[in-house]
């Protein structure tokens, strides 16, 4: 059976992301918060990043209508009905996980056809353990979307001891469905993106706190002597230092090594709640930008 | 015979149900992939009925429409056995495709093979084979291509003056579009004017919110505006039609636009919504200019402007003209658009009767030309459908 009905659990930015992409490719949605100000964020994210498609001549002002009418928002589960993919985007806090889940087999196991998936965006946390509480542990699958979600073209696979080849399959035809390209990885912390990045953006940062080069430099000799898209800090801020500093805890935490430490000054700017691009304010400043992630010169 | 006539798109079905060429009846499927897709039918003669159902793929799309064909109160037909034919509208038939074709699995096989230049609409198109298959299995299926009508253009007219590899490679090369329609009013022109197709020379002119012209030398296809995809020549409702191609070039670098942006951009927001800012609708685009609306105005003029050249450089191409053609919902209706685009031609041979060109009935195909006019201007209402249906009939009866 083709995939037609997808429900998002959390309504952050990847949430709302992961939503907004599976619209726009046609999916039926429904995205599901724990309260008000969590749907109204999502609503607002997409809203905001369609009406910037719109600016670039991506879509026309009635794609956008039907993108968003695609969407269901909702503060009650039981509004999901059917859905072949259930897919959990909260926080990555490792209880409230495993009692998601448990919660949502229950919820569904009497409503979804048998082909249901499970589907975890963590980005750090092992897929076997967040399965603990479920019955079938092999529906469990996580799938690593990486923001902004409708414009980066990977999804980690990542398989848990327990996750089947039909669950794997499944996700990976939905992976397709969202013309993204999926790579697969074992749970080990970090998978491939995370586990690379930080420790380039740690070193980033040291060279420019030793005063070897300035945030700028170091961006560009990146970006045109290695041909990245985004240099080191404006990744960083297109990630969000809230999640960047996430993934050197737990990378630090999980397989120790300086090299994904957390750094004072990341830690410092999230404190402030100055997270990137996002809010506007991070390495750079972002309150004059389009808005389409390019810092003020 | 009763054939089925089926033009899949990619979440809406249109259907016409013939015997012979007499439409029994006819309808609309629209928003497929959604719990309330609308089932609009209408049997000739009667009130049109309007139904609201789940429909989740083309399939049970197809399967509705089949029941509804042989339902007690709005059907027409007493066993769904009665479907002697079925002929689909298929979008690009690529080069291998030069007419209409019985579908057996070898030609299913091909038109899979033009997805990869037509991802957008052979897709559907085959969806409503697989489902006649499937539903109506010993049913014969038709054909009927949009581009076959253009696959007698000469090579200088449809090669791009690119490396030639990427022709051998990729198939790139002009193909021409809205050929079922430029077939059928080509040989309706014929019919009006009273001579043989095969003696004239025609240039049809398909305008509609998507927009065509054809040079048609003795009833073959020897030109055509749009190209390699519909985006090339006349500039449409949202697409650019001809552009420098160095434009999207450096857009793209200045707005830093990737393929999907300047793909949409000149696809959905250009042309006469582009222009005028206003709609892509000729009619109100028509509205708003005259009541003054400078950049209405001028999206009409260049629209009416390039036609005029396509309709020259015809004239041009096949030494000369028997007659012009308009046809499709603006083609058909506009009589500005028609009056502007004939406008100071006398010299190629055009001179419009404009009181005729004015009085037009709707629906109805006529000569507007002045009675000193050398070349004849016509209007022929399209019916793409009604072609379907008589390819479908002669193939499978000759089958």
């Amino acid at each position: 059976m083709e995939i037609r009905k997808i429900a998002v659990f959390g309504g952050g930015v990847m949430g709302a992301g992961i939503a907004q992409d599976a619209a726009a490719h046609g999916l039926e949605v429904v995205l599901v918060d724990r309260v008000e100000e969590g749907l109204a964020f999502a609503r607002k994210a997409i809203e905001d990043s369609l009406n910037r498609e719109l600016q670039r001549w991506g879509i026309t002002g009635s794609e956008k209508k039907i993108i968003l009418s695609h969407i269901k928002f909702t503060l009650n589960p039981d509004d999901v009905g059917s859905a072949d993919v259930v897919i959990e985007a909260i926080p990555d806090d490792l209880a409230a996980k495993q009692d998601l889940f448990a919660q949502l087999e229950q919820q569904f196991e009497r409503v979804c056809p048998d082909s249901v998936i499970y589907v975890s965006n963590t980005a750090v946390l092992p897929i076997t353990d967040i399965a603990l509480k479920m019955i079938h542990k092999d529906r469990l699958v996580g799938m690593h979307f990486l923001a902004p979600v409708p414009s980066i073209k990977l999804v980690e696979m990542v398989r848990s001891v327990h996750t089947s080849e039909a669950t794997v399959d499944r996700a990976k035809e939905l992976a397709r469905r969202l013309d993204k390209t999926p790579v697969d990885v074992l749970e080990n912390p970090g998978y491939i993106t995370a586990r690379l990045v930080v420790p380039l953006i740690n070193e980033a940062i040291d060279l420019y706190q030793e005063g070897t080069a300035s945030k700028e430099d170091i961006d560009a000799a990146m970006r045109l002597g290695f041909g990245f898209n985004k240099g080191p800090f404006a990744l960083a801020d297109q990630i969000g230092l809230d999640v960047v500093l996430g993934w050197c805890d737990n990378l630090f935490h999980e397989l120790g090594g300086r090299k994904y430490r957390p750094q004072a000054v990341v830690r410092h700017l999230v404190r402030k709640g100055n997270l990137g691009v996002k809010t506007g304010k991070g390495f750079y400043d972002y309150s004059a930008s389009d808005g389409n992630g390019e810092a003020k010169k | 015979m009763k054939v089925l006539v089926l033009n899949c798109g990619s979440s809406s079905v249109k259907y016409r149900l013939y015997n012979d060429d007499e439409q029994l009846a006819e309808g609309l499927l629209e928003k497929i992939g959604t719990g309330e897709a609308q089932l609009n039918h209408t049997v000739t003669g009667r009130k049109k009925e309007v139904s609201v159902h789940e429909i989740l793929e083309h399939r049970t799309g197809i399967e509705l429409i089949l029941k509804t064909l042989v339902d007690a109160d709005k059907g027409v037909l007493k066993s769904i056995d009665d479907i002697q034919a079925v002929g689909h509208r298929v979008v690009h038939g690529a080069e291998a495709f030069s007419q209409s074709t019985l579908i057996t699995p070898e030609v299913v096989a091909k038109i899979e093979e033009c997805i990869d230049i037509a991802p957008l609409h052979n897709p559907p198109n085959l969806a409503g084979i697989y489902a006649i298959s499937e539903l109506l299995p010993k049913v014969p299926q038709v054909a009927v291509f949009d581009t076959a009508f253009h696959q007698t253009m000469p090579e200088r007219a449809y090669m791009y003056a690119i490396p030639y590899v990427f022709y051998t490679q990729y198939h790139i090369r002009k193909y021409g579009f809205h050929g079922i329609s430029h077939q059928y009013v080509s040989r309706e022109a014929a019919s009006l004017l009273g001579k043989p197709l095969e003696d004239l020379r025609i240039i049809t002119c398909h305008l509609g919110n998507g927009s065509s012209v054809t040079a048609v030398d003795h009833g073959r296809s020897v030109d055509s505006s749009m190209g390699f995809t519909p985006l090339e020549g006349l500039p449409m409702g949202t697409r650019s039609g001809d552009i420098d191609p160095a434009v999207p070039l450096y857009i793209m670098g200045k707005e830093e636009l990737n393929l999907q942006q300047i793909n949409a951009l000149l696809n959905k927001h250009s042309g006469v919504l582009g222009i005028s800012g206003i709609s892509n609708d000729f009619r109100t685009v028509e509205e708003e200019a005259s009541k003054g609306d400078r950049r209405a105005a001028l999206a009409l003029e260049v629209f009416c402007y390039r036609l005029k050249k396509y309709i020259g450089s015809y004239i041009a191409a096949m030494n000369g003209a028997d007659a012009v053609v308009f046809t499709g919902g603006v083609g058909e209706n506009s009589d500005i658009v028609r009056e502007m685009a004939t406008r100071d031609m006398e010299f190629l041979g055009l001179e419009l009767d404009r009181e005729k060109n004015r009085t037009k009935k709707r629906g109805e195909a006529s000569e507007i030309s002045a009675p000193s006019s050398r070349v004849k201007i016509l209007v022929v209402p399209t019916n793409e459908e009604l072609l379907i249906a008589r390819d479908t009939r002669r193939i499978v009866t000759a089958g």
